[in-house]
């Protein structure tokens, strides 16, 4: 018997694009503190709100910008009213994070956010019972345990770890998905599993045994990058041209960072905080890793989410460039125990994500409204 | 070529990249017979997924076309119900089979998930 199709007709019950808009503008400016916050911790005096504790700086991007447009995707997938009550939460998490919100209203909102992300995620693998769909309920999961772990007040750090399984669970979870055009072996999926299974076993460990918990995540996070280069099928579009290349150059550079994050994490013998270790791993996933793929469906996910057209266009190459360069600036600081260098990656990094965003606007701008995402085969 | 030459092409400038499946405009579609099945999918084959940088019946996705009194229904699938790109790709698919259909016909285009037994993976990769 066939499974239920996607609800039909289901424009009726689904949020409006112009009313998606406000819960983007909500996560960009969670990024956009975030950014500053980030910046703050590194030493340089950047306009900011007068509340912003430079502390939210993970707060603010993990669950203000990336929970915001993981869960804006979701809701848009699941085409249902309720599921937007998830980035709402998250982008008022971070917007009270940023403007110094009472007690724990940004925690408890963040928590909100990651208890209808989860329950979204169970509705979609409902749907289609599948390992992927699975994996991105796991990773919906570690985020609201990291939620959770921020509103019980506990460290941010022991939270990251569970943050950390978020992000890297619902990229794999992404990937796994896309390798149905080239499906991996039996053996190469139950490795999949294995590995996913390692980086919440990490996280969990993590919170009696922090050091001994990120070891164990660092060395899930080097595995799963080996296999993403193995079975992804960016191996196989990287050699298109024009968005398709984009977005495998994106992914599989992104997946040398994660690879990267991790044997950092294994050679320093799990993360420390306040340690050139915990600071290079960490924004070799978040910027190198995450970023990336961000950078790449960017112009797939606005034409889908905002029903804007992003029209590929080359210049795009420019703030990927300008992403990776700054990691190995910041790598490198940390690496020589450089502040000044480490403070001077940090500020490239900021402007990679500036020009990332403002390319993304003025392709946005030249596209118009309603022409569907760029051309694959657009010239180069 | 001149540095603003290059500045532009670089930037994108000039005439936007033409579309594959611009979307259909309102023109009459009086005297056009039913297409073949063929023909639809050859017009579905104008939607494309821009990640695996190929169309949707060259990636599997098309599951089946059936032709009844009132026009024609489409069955696809998508890698995934978590993928916010699905609507996109249904109303491409249906201005793409529209374009060709005669006025007044129906398209339908529906969203299966992996019925059992249903063939999935790339056929030109595999070949």
């Amino acid at each position: 018997m066939t499974p239920p199709a996607a609800p039909q007709g289901h424009a009726a019950v689904d949020l409006p694009v112009a009313a998606r808009v406000p819960l983007l503008v909500l996560g960009f400016l969670s990024l956009a503190a975030g950014v500053a916050a980030g910046l703050v911790r590194l030493g340089w005096d950047v306009p900011r709100p007068a509340a912003l504790d430079p502390a939210a700086h993970g707060p603010l991007m993990i669950v203000g910008f990336f929970g915001t447009v993981i869960s804006l995707e979701r809701a848009v997938a699941l085409a249902r009213r309720w599921a937007y009550l998830g980035p709402l939460a998250a982008g008022l998490a971070g917007v009270g994070a940023a403007f110094g919100a009472p007690g724990t209203a940004a925690a408890s909102a963040a928590t909100l956010a990651g208890a209808v992300l989860a329950a979204g995620s169970l509705v979609v693998l409902a749907r289609q019972p599948a390992l992927h769909m699975a994996c991105l309920a796991l990773g919906a999961g570690c985020w609201l345990v990291g939620n959770v772990l921020w509103l019980a007040g506990q460290p941010v750090a022991l939270a990251v770890p569970w943050w950390t399984g978020f992000l890297v669970l619902t990229i794999a979870g992404e990937r796994l998905e896309l390798t149905r055009f080239l499906p991996p072996a039996p053996r190469a999926r139950a490795l999949f599993l294995a590995i996913v299974a390692t980086v919440i076993g990490g996280a969990a460990l993590a919170l009696p045994a922090p050091e001994a918990g990120t070891l164990v995540l660092g060395t899930a996070l080097l595995a799963l990058a080996a296999w993403l280069l193995k079975q992804d099928i960016a191996r196989r579009t990287v050699r298109q041209r024009g968005l398709t290349r984009f977005i495998a150059v994106c992914l599989l550079s992104g997946y040398f960072w994660l690879g990267l994050a991790g044997a950092i994490i294994v050679a320093a013998g799990g993360l420390v905080p306040g340690t050139a270790s915990y600071d290079a791993a960490l924004h070799a996933v978040m910027l190198g890793f995450v970023f990336s793929m961000v950078f790449g469906h960017a112009p797939v996910i606005f034409p889908a989410v905002l029903k804007v057209a992003v029209p590929y266009t080359p210049a795009f190459y420019g703030a990927l460039a300008v992403l990776h360069a700054s990691l190995v600036v910041r790598l490198a600081g940390d690496l020589a125990a450089s502040y000044a260098w480490r403070a001077a990656g940090g500020m490239l990094n900021a402007l990679a994500l500036a020009l990332f965003i403002a390319g993304t606007a003025i392709a946005v701008a030249r596209g118009g409204r309603g022409r569907g995402a760029g051309t694959p085969s657009a010239p180069e | 070529m001149s540095i603003i030459g290059a500045l532009k092409r670089l930037l994108g400038g000039g005439a936007p990249p033409p579309r594959e499946a611009a979307p259909a405009a309102s023109a009459p579609q009086t005297d056009k017979p039913m297409p073949t099945e063929d023909e639809v999918r050859d017009a579905l084959m104008t939607v494309m997924d821009p990640e695996a940088g190929m169309n949707i019946v060259d990636l599997g996705l098309v599951y089946g076309v059936e032709f009844k009194a009132d026009g024609v229904y489409v069955e696809i699938t998508m890698t995934s119900p978590a993928c916010p790109a699905t609507g996109q790709v249904v109303d491409e698919a249906r201005a793409a089979i529209q374009r060709i259909m005669p006025r007044d016909a129906r398209v339908a285009v529906d969203v299966v998930w992996d019925p059992p037994g249903r063939r999935t993976g790339c056929r030109r990769w595999r070949a």
